[in-house]
């Protein structure tokens, strides 16, 4: 399965997440107008996002991006890991 | 702390965002005195977000009709369409310790001086959090970062005379994802500063400098010729490639 889920942080940028699943999230792309240092930190946190079964809860994912050595600038991880949800869901 | 302020120059759009990185690495290895730098541009081109996908943002027959360059920023952000004579774009290459370490606090800090320079051209402008320059009836330009160890690229683009309609033809702000009512409103969103000033382009960028120079230790700098070699190099292996600016 693949999907995406677009989310406009309130005060903050946009966020579009592209999921491929099964049981479990194989692959996940983030893109948007946001900022992140060190830029090179995206391919961790992408990576972050990949493994989980489906039925991850918010507050996994959200360690899970909370564990990547990265600022992320106009969006957080609660964003980041909601978004991820949608697309899955 | 002497700043070189550089105002020559004109390069392709790949080789202006290979001298950005060039330019903060310098400066990040104590190579570079702090800098400000002002863009002339050979073409029209698009400007793409670090972290942007490329589908997303560009009308992609369109952009390939007009043979525009669109290239992948080393700065996260969003897609900018830029005409040479119609925006003006300049680059602060800074040591970290200059800059505020709060992002939000740094955007202001940093946009600062300049958005002084254009109030006192006559612009009602302002700082908008993140990395907006304001005029009430629209952005009329954007500020974007990257942070070496020791060092902060901080450079902004700013509508000068832009093409709203081309801009809209070129990005695709206003297709598919939103409606009609939204590309009116993205229009409207977009200022620019011939619409209220009688400054020419060069006018405005000479009070930039000038305002600059009166706030900080400045002096009239070029770029070394071993600069722009190495931005032509890594502007041809990258920032020209169809991997790096179509990577996502």
């Amino acid at each position: 399965m693949h999907d995406s889920a677009t989310l406009k942080v309130p005060n903050g940028k946009l966020l579009e997440v592209e999921v491929t699943y099964d049981d479990r999230v194989t692959d996940v792309h983030v893109t948007g107008d946001f900022f992140l240092e060190p830029p090179e930190s995206h391919a961790a946190l992408e990576a972050a996002l990949e493994g989980h079964p489906t039925d991850v809860s918010r507050a996994t994912l959200s360690e899970a991006i909370q564990g990547v050595d990265a600022t992320l600038i106009g969006f957080d991880a609660e964003h980041l890991a909601a978004a991820t949800l949608e697309a899955i869901q | 702390m002497t700043y070189r302020i550089i105002d020559d120059g004109t390069y392709s759009e790949p080789v202006q965002q290979a001298l950005e990185g060039v330019l903060a690495e310098r400066l990040d290895e104590g190579e570079l005195e702090p800098t400000l730098r002002f863009w002339y541009r050979e073409s029209p081109a698009v400007a793409l977000g670090r972290f942007q996908a490329y589908e997303d943002e560009v009308a992609v027959d369109y952009v390939d009709q007009r043979d525009l360059d669109v290239v992948r920023r080393l700065t996260g952000g969003g897609a900018m369409y830029v005409e040479p004579g119609a925006v003006i774009t300049y680059s602060l290459y800074l040591p970290r310790e200059a800059v505020p370490d709060d992002i939000e606090t740094s955007y202001a800090a940093l946009d600062q001086w300049a958005i002084d320079a254009l109030r006192s051209s006559g612009l009602e402008v302002s700082h908008e959090p993140l990395n907006d320059i304001a005029h009430p009836d629209g952005k009329i330009g954007g500020s974007a970062q990257l942070r070496k160890d020791d060092a902060v690229l901080h450079h902004t683009t700013m509508s000068y005379a832009l093409d709203t309609s081309e801009m809209l033809r070129v990005l695709r702000i206003g297709e598919e994802k939103v409606s009609d009512k939204a590309i009116e409103s993205a229009e409207k969103r977009v200022a620019v500063m011939r619409d209220y000033v009688d400054a020419s382009r060069e006018e405005i960028i000479t009070v930039l400098k000038d305002t600059f120079a009166e706030r900080f230790d400045a002096e009239p700098g070029s770029l070394p010729n071993a600069v722009i070699d190495e931005a032509r190099i890594r502007a041809s292996e990258t920032f020209t490639t169809e991997e790096w600016n179509r990577k996502l």
